[in-house]
C-alpha cells in the first residue's frame, strides 16, 4: 500500500531529540499524552464515542502515580509511530505488539504477555488443526507488521522443513481487517491473539472457531516511546512497576477479563445473533442518528469548508501573483505548485502534523489537518483561478479602465465577477473532491466520519452498517454541495437575476427573479 | 469642478505633441502631434497598422507614451504624480467591440461607473443612466442584457456608458466597423448629433461620408507618424499631401 509506504517513509525521517535527560520531556507540560488506535477490544476501543479499555485504564493509573493528567490521542493505526516520532504524544499506548521491526524503529516497555491462536472459520474448519502442518499451502491472514507475521513465518518455516510448501501468506493492516477476510471466506486461516480471538468470538458467535491451542506465550505488548529516549522509558517502567507492585495492575485484568492464556476459553460459543436485513437497517440508521456521527459529519464538514475558503484565498493570491510581472512572485508561485501538486496530500497532512512540531511550528490536529488541505487546494485553485481570470476579454478590463476605475476597482467590480461565473462549476468539483479527500485527515486524530465509523464498525463489527452510516453523511454532504452549487449558477446568471447591486447583494437575493427583458 | 480647469475657452481641449510610443524594437508612434479646438470634431484617418488606436489609447493613458506632451483642457496629463484613472473619467472611449460588460444589464452597464467612480446614489445613477439612454434612444432596452441587443443597439448602449461620466473628449475607436451596414447609421447619428451639441471628439473611422459630414479637422497617419492636420473641408477638397490623396482615392472606390 502507497499510504503505508508514505507513513513509513515520514517515521523515518531525522528527528533531533536532546540527550537523554533525567526528567522527560512531556509532549504536553503536566499531561502523559499517549496515541491510541481504538480498534482492539478490550485493550482500546470507542464505547458510547468515548475511548476505553484495558490500556486506557492502566495508562490514566500510572499517570495518577506520576502526577500527570492522562491525555489519550486517538488516530488510525497508520499514524501512531510518526506522531510519536513527531513528538506529538510521549508514548505510544496500542496493545503494539513487540516485533524486531518495530523494535528498530521504537523502544518498548513490555506489559503483558500475549499467546496467540489460529483461527478458522466456525463453518468452514478446512481441516486446519492449529499451528501446525495442517497450515501448510493453505490462504493464511496476518496483521501487517504484527506478531502474527513472526507466527507466519515460523509456521512456513516448519512445512518446508517437513517437505511441504510455505504457507500462502495476506497481511491486512488491522486485526480487524483479518477477521472481516477470514469471515468473507478469502482466506483459510488467520493468526490472531488470544484476546481478539475470545472477543471475536463473543461479538459474532458461531462465524469463528479457535483450531488447536493458544502459542507463542512470549510474545509481549508494549508501550512504545521513542528510540532512545531513556528518560521516558524508565519514567513509564517505574510507574508500570508502581502499578503492577501494588494490586491495581491485576485489577485491572480481572476487570477487562484478561486471563491467562492457558485458561481462556477458546471454545466458548455465544448465542448466535441474528442478522437480518431489518436489523441491519436499524443499526445502521442507529449510527446514522447518533450524537457520535452527527458529530463527526460537523467536523468533516468544518475541515472542508475551512480547507475550502482558505484553499480559495491561497488560490486566489497565488493566481494574482503568477500573473503579476514580478519575476520573484512567479518563481515563487510556481515552486509551490510543483511541490503541492507533485506529492500526495496524505503525504502533506502526515508531514505538517507530524515534521512541523520538530522545528518549532506546533499546531493542533484540526489545524495541522486545514493547514495541509488548504495548502493543498491553493494549489489547484490557483490554476482555476487563473483559467478563470484568462477567461475575460483582455477589452472589458480596457473598457473599465476607460470608465476611470481603479485596477482594483476593475478586478472587483468587472473581472471577477465574470470570472467567478466560469470558475463554479469547477469550484463545485472542487468542494466535493475536498470532502472526500478530508477522509485522510483521520491519520492524524481528526475525529472526522472515517474515523469515528472506522472505530464504530471495530468495536461492534459491524461493518456494513457503520459505513454504510458514513457513507451516507457523506452522499447527504456532497448533495448540499451541488445544491449550493446549482443555486449559485443560477443566481450569478445574468438572465435569471433582477437588476442592480454588488455581486454580494444579488447572491442575498431570491432566485427566480428576472432582468431579461427579452 | 476639479481645480486644473484653469483653461480659457481659448485653450484647445486637446493638445497632443511629440507623441513617441516604442514597444521593444517596433516605433509605434513617432513624434505625433496634433491639436483639437474645444468643441470640435477630428477624424483621425490613415491605413490599417498605422498607429491610430495607439495614440488614441495614450491620449487616455491606456498606453503608456515614451516620450511628448498632452494637454487635457489646459493640464499637462503626462506630468508625472497625474492620477490616470482620475484623468480617463473625464475621457469617454468607445470600442470597436462594444466592451460592454456581459454580466450585466444596459442600465447597469451605465450605472456602475457613475455609482463607483463619481460615488452616486442608486437612484441618481439610474436617473442618469435613464438620460443617457434617451440620449441614444434606447430607454426600452434599459433591462436588457447585452447578448440580447443587436449590435447597434450594443455600441450604442456603449456611448451611453461613456456619456454617463459627463465626459469633455470622447474616443471613439473605430465604433462601426464590427457592425452591420444597416446598422452604422444609428450609430454614426447619435455621434454626428453628440458632435452639433459641442461633444469634442476623437474618431478613428472608415466610414468617409461620416468624416465628411463631421470632421471640423483630419488628422492623416501613416507609420507612426501624422502625415498631416489638414481642416476637413480642405482635406475633401483635395487640398492635402499626395500620401493622403492616394489614401483618400482608395478608400473611396
Ligand atoms: N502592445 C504592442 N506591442 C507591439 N506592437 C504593437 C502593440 N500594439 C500595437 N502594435 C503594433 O503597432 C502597430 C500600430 O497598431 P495600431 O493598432 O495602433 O494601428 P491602427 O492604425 O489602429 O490599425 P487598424 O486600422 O488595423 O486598427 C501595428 O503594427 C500593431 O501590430
Ligand atoms: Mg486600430
Amino acid at each position: 500500500m502507497i499510504r503505508n509506504a508514505i507513513l513509513a517513509a515520514i517515521s523515518i525521517l531525522p528527528l533531533w531529540h536532546g540527550a537523554a535527560r533525567a526528567m522527560p520531556t512531556l509532549a504536553t507540560p503536566g499531561a502523559l499524552t499517549s496515541a491510541t488506535a481504538a480498534t482492539f477490544t478490550p485493550f482500546e476501543f470507542v464505547r458510547d464515542g468515548q475511548v476505553t479499555g484495558f490500556d486506557i485504564d492502566l495508562a490514566a493509573a500510572m499517570a495518577a502515580r506520576l502526577h500527570l493528567r492522562p491525555v489519550t490521542v486517538n488516530m488510525q493505526f497508520d499514524g501512531l509511530i510518526p506522531a510519536l516520532q513527531g513528538g506529538r504524544v510521549d508514548f505510544i499506548n496500542s496493545a503494539m505488539y513487540i516485533s524486531p521491526e518495530r523494535a528498530r524503529a521504537v523502544d518498548f516497555v513490555p506489559y503483558l504477555q500475549v499467546a496467540n491462536v489460529v483461527m478458522v472459520s466456525a463453518a468452514r474448519p478446512g481441516g486446519i488443526t492449529g499451528n501446525d502442518l495442517s497450515l501448510c499451502g493453505r490462504q493464511v491472514a496476518v496483521t501487517l507488521g504484527g506478531i502474527e507475521d513472526d507466527n507466519a513465518r515460523d509456521a512456513s518455516a516448519r512445512c518446508r522443513a517437513a517437505g511441504r510448501p510455505a504457507l500462502d501468506v495476506l497481511s491486512f493492516p488491522t486485526g480487524q481487517d483479518t477477521a472481516m477476510n477470514l469471515r468473507a471466506g478469502r482466506v483459510d486461516a488467520a493468526f490472531d491473539s488470544v484476546y481478539g480471538a475470545v472477543t471475536l468470538m463473543h461479538d459474532m458467535p458461531g462465524v469463528y472457531a479457535v483450531a488447536g491451542r493458544p502459542f507463542g506465550t512470549d510474545a509481549w505488548i508494549g508501550f512504545a516511546v521513542r528510540r532512545g529516549d531513556t528518560a521516558m522509558r524508565d519514567m513509564l517502567a517505574g510507574a508500570l512497576h508502581a502499578v503492577q507492585a501494588d494490586g491495581t495492575f491485576d485489577a485491572l485484568v480481572r476487570r477487562w477479563d484478561l486471563p491467562p492464556a492457558e485458561q481462556v476459553d477458546t471454545a466458548a460459543q455465544g448465542q448466535v445473533r441474528r442478522g437480518g436485513l431489518w436489523r441491519g437497517l436499524a443499526a445502521c440508521w442507529g449510527y446514522f442518528a447518533s450524537w457520535l456521527f452527527f458529530e463527526a459529519a460537523l467536523m468533516t464538514l468544518l475541515v472542508t469548508i475551512l480547507s475550502l475558503a482558505a484553499g480559495c484565498v491561497i488560490g486566489l493570491g497565488a493566481a494574482l501573483m503568477q500573473s503579476s510581472r514580478l519575476r520573484v512572485a512567479q518563481v515563487v508561485v510556481a515552486l509551490y505548485l510543483w511541490l503541492f501538486r507533485g506529492t500526495p496530500v496524505l503525504l502533506q497532512i502526515v508531514f505538517v502534523y507530524n515534521v512541523l512540531p520538530g522545528f518549532g511550528l506546533r499546531l493542533s490536529a484540526l489545524l495541522s489537518a486545514v493547514l495541509a488541505l488548504s495548502l493543498n487546494e491553493g494549489a489547484y485553485m490557483a490554476e482555476i483561478i487563473r483559467a478563470g481570470l484568462r477567461a475575460i476579454r483582455p477589452g472589458q478590463r480596457t473598457a473599465g479602465l476607460a470608465l476611470g476605475l481603479t485596477p482594483v476597482g476593475v478586478m472587483r467590480h468587472i473581472v471577477a465577477p465574470q470570472a467567478f461565473r466560469v470558475i463554479v462549476p469547477m469550484l463545485g468539483n472542487q468542494a466535493i473532491g475536498m470532502l472526500k479527500t478530508s477522509a485522510l485527515v483521520s491519520v492524524i486524530a481528526v475525529e472526522d466520519l472515517l474515523l469515528v465509523a472506522n472505530q464504530a464498525a471495530s468495536a461492534s463489527f459491524r461493518y456494513l452498517e457503520a459505513l454504510s452510516a458514513a457513507g451516507l453523511y457523506y452522499l447527504a454532504l456532497t448533495t448540499l454541495f451541488m445544491l449550493g452549487q446549482a443555486v449559485l449558477e443560477r443566481r450569478l446568471d445574468p438572465a435569471v437575476r433582477a437588476t442592480g447591486g454588488t455581486l454580494l447583494a444579488r447572491l442575498g437575493r431570491m432566485v427566480g427573479s428576472t432582468g431579461d427583458a427579452r | 469642478m476639479p481645480v486644473e480647469t484653469l483653461a480659457s475657452p481659448q485653450t484647445p481641449i486637446l493638445e497632443v505633441s511629440g507623441i513617441c510610443r516604442r514597444v521593444g524594437d517596433a516605433v509605434l508612434l513617432d513624434d505625433c502631434a496634433f491639436t483639437l479646438p474645444r468643441g470640435q470634431t477630428a477624424v483621425l484617418l490613415g491605413p490599417s497598422g498605422a498607429g491610430k488606436s495607439t495614440l488614441l489609447r495614450c491620449i487616455n493613458l491606456l498606453a503608456p507614451a515614451d516620450s511628448g506632451r498632452i494637454l487635457f483642457d489646459g493640464r499637462d496629463i503626462m506630468a508625472p504624480g497625474v492620477d490616470a484613472p482620475g484623468v480617463r473619467r473625464d475621457i469617454g472611449m468607445v470600442f470597436q467591440n462594444f466592451e460592454l460588460f456581459d454580466h450585466m444589464t444596459v442600465l447597469e452597464n451605465i450605472m456602475l461607473a457613475p455609482m463607483r467612480v463619481r460615488g452616486l446614489s442608486r437612484n441618481q445613477a439610474r436617473d442618469l443612466a435613464m438620460a443617457m439612454l434617451e440620449k441614444v434612444h434606447l430607454p426600452h432596452r434599459a433591462d436588457a442584457l447585452p447578448s440580447g441587443l443587436s449590435g447597434g443597439q450594443q455600441q450604442r448602449a456603449a456611448i451611453a456608458r461613456a456619456l454617463a461620466m459627463q465626459p469633455r473628449l470622447m474616443l471613439y475607436d473605430e465604433p462601426t466597423s464590427a457592425l452591420d451596414p444597416e446598422m452604422t447609421g444609428e450609430v454614426l447619428t447619435v455621434m454626428s448629433d453628440l458632435a452639433a451639441e459641442g461633444m469634442a471628439s476623437v474618431v478613428v473611422t472608415h466610414e468617409m461620408g461620416f468624416a465628411r459630414r463631421v470632421a471640423d479637422q483630419i488628422v492623416f497617419m501613416q507609420a507612426g507618424q501624422v502625415v498631416e492636420e489638414t481642416p476637413g473641408a480642405d482635406f475633401f477638397a483635395g487640398r492635402c499631401s499626395v500620401r493622403a490623396r492616394r489614401f483618400l482615392e482608395r478608400v473611396m472606390d
